[in-house]
């Protein structure tokens, strides 16, 4: 369904993305793992159409995205990573703006905006404005935006950013769901218990580059009797995290 | 130490204004605001002096009276540009929820906060009052006696004496509007005062800006208008205290000077002596009053400043709360709305979209709100120059400024929302417009202009009917009414036809030359209002010749919107403003 064939971007003569392939196929939850600043969410946009790369292409269903942008886009579902929304509208009229634009037919939209502000437990708090909202309640209108239309294809850019426990386990199982309708679902996050869980098939970037893409399973049995934490771990850490922490500890204690 | 840097920290927050630029970094909006002062105050200046330049004779009686109108405009620009920076803090000028919610948990006494609070403010209005008038105090008493016989000592006494008079005015100005929020605050308490501190911001901000487009007409002649003994009604008004205290404490300078007539052979001397006794007379006749006046001025001042500074200390005695800002925007009314132009006005899910996207943005965006309020005050000003007095007998009679007025706030009001169009409602927010298009521009578009006409014109026509009906009749204003809602169409659909973007969706992109074209476009709104008001005087008295004209304007407006529909170019989304470089040719 999506296919990403040698994707790269350099901002400034930087590269930040550095010959990135791989597919996302129908029913598929396919996991994007990395650090802080390893282009996630750069190959997120560009697969989104918002970012252009500097060489390689994204096709959907066969065809390049940016040959049919807008009906590309008619299929897709995207939660960035940043809750970037209008801080003068309330979620409700966030919602039905993002449905109008979308061209939803008015009188579903209504019905199915009403429906799913009780289900994501906003409530009452949907006819407040958006200024207002924590970061969980942000995401959560970010989420409900991105499926409103039933997508074939979901991108999630660390979309539990923000979300209490059960609107977590919620969203897990909303995303196994999703893809249990045939849609392909590309699930970037730092809850690696919820990757695990989730992903049929993990990728892991590390400073632009892909540095595995195997299934959770085979990942795992590269560190004997490990999380796919461990192996993660291993793959793009070159410091020893408890050695971090006691050095911060020790600076907190010089400092008091 | 830890006071100093809490109202370091305050005096920030007055500075980050999102009206200038939400996004800009703290010294550029320093430096475009330093740049507009000192801009307009040095225009403004010698605009305001080019009399002195260019008269062949001047005599210190003549000039003294001359110099009463300039200082009622730089005493009346003072207040009311400072009292429209204090409308635009309008949130900073007092301890918000965002304050209790970072400045709450740590470890500061309350009374140090409200303390800081209030140095802030009183920091910032003194600063930017200075700011304001310090071009104009260095400049003007230069160009006013530059061909007086003035020592040097009295001329630079003129300065301080200018500077600190326009400022002092500048300061009543902004504290009698940190006076009236507070005192608003005071009496409503917190969840009422949030309810109506959006539309009392508003209403304060047209009010003020008109105003001030007013100002140059109702300051001039000052001395035959506000000072004769038949208008002591205008003593009460702030700007004549203000020009008071001048004249009380630096008005001699001028009017001691010496006068050094023409040769007593020159043409008509008796005439010039005459006149300059007569004006040094008048003037001299006014001296006690100035006394009075500018004591007036400084007890005003000193009661002003007390009673914000009294009221804020007051209101910020328990840290505020978010729950104002919390309220319910779903209102029965808004329902009941939303479902009548759901149902019946606007069908298609994309126009639906402009057409709700366009209320929310120009009624709940500070940016978007200043394009509009300025529109509105630029029209209301209009229509208070164009008014005329008496009732015409006939339609031939009427005079052709009533019938233009209407056309004049419909044009200025869509020119505003035009601009407006071109500012991103929020620019980080902007991806969901990229990542939902559906492509039907026209339709999200034809939203736009409904809200246009059925939000903003029809109001303002409907508003203007009955002003209308007291001079004109209600028959005719009725008339008047319904073709000025056509025009009102003709006008959105031109403003809009073959726009290619979309509407409070893209980066801001500056629109080139405006300034420089504004000749022609005020000779084209001159001749398109005129010419419709001859034509709407030439047709009212018959009923055939007003349905020929109502049938041509709606045809015309039928015909553009058609037109409109063809499809235009795919949008292009990534089109980013040309560098400041690239504008100035600099690069070549």
């Amino acid at each position: 369904m999506l296919e990403v064939s040698h994707l790269t971007r350099r901002y400034s003569g930087v590269t930040v993305v550095n010959d990135v392939s791989f597919v996302v196929r129908a029913g598929d939850i396919v996991g994007y793992l990395g650090p802080n600043g390893s282009g996630k969410t750069t190959t997120a946009k560009i697969v989104t159409g918002l970012l252009d790369s500097s060489s390689g292409t994204v096709r959907f269903d066969g065809g390049d995205i940016h040959d049919d942008l807008v009906g590309y886009r008619r299929r897709l579902g995207y939660v960035p990573e940043e809750p970037h929304l209008y801080p003068f509208l309330t979620g409700r009229e966030y919602l039905e703006l993002v449905g109008r634009l979308r061209e939803l037919e008015p009188a579903s939209l209504t019905a199915k905006i009403m429906a799913l502000v009780e289900l994501f437990g906003l409530g009452s708090a949907a006819d407040r404005g958006i200024a207002s909202y924590s970061k969980g309640m942000k995401q959560k209108v970010l989420i409900i935006a991105a499926l409103l239309h039933d997508p074939d294809l979901v991108i999630l850019d660390e979309p539990d950013s923000g979300l209490d426990v059960t609107a977590s386990i919620v969203l897990r199982h909303l995303i196994r769901g999703l893809a249990a309708q045939g849609k392909a679902v590309l699930y970037s996050s730092h809850v690696m218990d919820s990757v695990e869980k989730l992903c049929s098939r993990v990728l892991v970037l590390h400073k632009g580059r892909v540095v595995a893409d195997d299934s959770v399973e085979r990942l795992r049995g590269l560190r004997a009797g490990g999380s796919l934490e461990d192996v993660f771990s291993e793959l793009v850490m070159r410091e020893d995290p408890e050695q971090i922490a006691q050095a911060i500890i020790g600076v907190l204690a010089d400092h008091a | 130490m830890r006071e100093r840097l809490l109202v370091r920290h305050f005096l920030r927050r007055l500075v980050e204004n999102d009206l200038i630029s939400p996004e800009a970094d703290r010294h550029e909006v320093l430096g475009v605001v330093c740049a507009a002062l000192t801009t307009a105050g040095l225009f403004g200046t010698a605009f305001i002096s080019v009399k002195y330049q260019f008269s062949p004779l001047q005599l210190p009686g003549w000039t003294s009276l001359a110099a009463l109108s300039d200082l009622s405009l730089f005493v009346g620009a003072s207040m009311i540009v400072m009292a429209l920076a204090a409308v635009s803090e309008w949130d900073a000028l007092g301890l918000d929820a965002r304050d209790a919610s970072i400045l709450g948990p740590l470890p500061l006494p309350h009374g140090m906060l409200v303390r800081a609070k209030l140095a802030a403010i009183a920091l910032f209005t003194v600063a930017f009052a200075i700011a304001l008038n310090a071009v104009p105090s260095l400049i003007y008493p230069i160009l006013l006696s530059s061909k007086l016989p003035i020592p040097l000592v009295d001329l630079l006494a003129l300065m301080p004496a200018h500077l600190v008079v326009t400022a002092a005015a500048g300061a009543f100005g902004f504290l009698g509007i940190v006076a009236v929020r507070e005192l608003l605050r005071a009496v409503t308490g917190a969840t009422l005062f949030g309810r109506l501190s959006s539309v009392l911001q508003a209403a304060l901000l047209v009010g003020l800006a008109t105003a001030l487009l007013l100002l140059p007409r109702l300051s001039s002649d000052l001395s035959e208008k506000w000072l004769s003994p038949a208008s002591s009604a205008s003593r009460t008004l702030p700007p004549v205290w203000f020009v008071g205290l001048h004249e009380w404490i630096a008005g001699g300078l001028i009017d001691q000077l010496p006068r050094r007539f023409p040769a007593e052979t020159a043409p008509n001397y008796d005439g010039i002596v005459q006149h300059e006794n007569d004006l040094t007379r008048s003037y001299r006749s006014h001296r006690a009053e100035f006394a009075v006046l500018g004591r007036a001025a400084l007890l005003g001042l000193g009661v002003v400043a007390i009673v914000a500074f009294g009221l804020s200390a007051w209101n910020a005695r328990r840290l505020p709360t978010a729950t104002a800002s919390m309220a319910d925007r779903r209102g029965q009314a808004r329902l009941a709305l939303d479902w009548l132009v759901r149902l019946v006005l606007v069908r298609r899910p994309s126009a639906q979209g402009g057409f709700f996207f366009t209320l929310q943005t120009l009624g709940r965006s500070a940016p978007h709100r200043a394009a509009l309020v300025v529109a509105g005050a630029s029209s209301l000003a209009i229509g208070v120059l164009s008014a005329k007095n008496g009732v015409p007998t006939t339609t031939s009679e009427i005079p052709l400024t009533t019938l233009a007025v209407q056309s004049m706030f419909v044009i200025v009001l869509v020119a505003g929302i035009r601009h407006a169009a071109r500012i991103p409602a929020d620019t980080r927010a902007g991806w969901i417009f990229r990542l939902a298009w559906s492509g039907h521009g026209r339709d999200y578009l034809l939203g736009v202009k409904l809200a246009t006409l059925l939000a903003v014109l029809a109001p303002t026509v409907l508003i203007l009917l009955p002003v209308h009906a007291v001079t004109l009749g209600w028959s005719v204003a009725l008339t008047h009414a319904a073709l000025g809602l056509t025009i009102s169409a003709v006008v959105v659909e031109t403003a809009f036809f073959r726009y290619a973007k979309v509407p409070f969706a893209f980066s801001y992109e500056p629109s080139g030359n405006q300034l420089g074209r504004s000749p022609i476009y005020v000779v084209v709104f001159l001749a398109v209002t005129f010419g419709l008001a001859w034509v709407e005087r030439s047709v009212l008295g018959s009923l055939q010749g007003t349905l020929i004209l109502f049938a041509v304007l709606c045809g015309t407006a039928f015909a553009l919107w058609l037109a409109d529909r063809a499809p235009t170019s795919p949008i292009d989304w990534d089109d980013v403003p040309m560098q400041v470089t690239q504008r100035l040719s600099l690069n070549e």
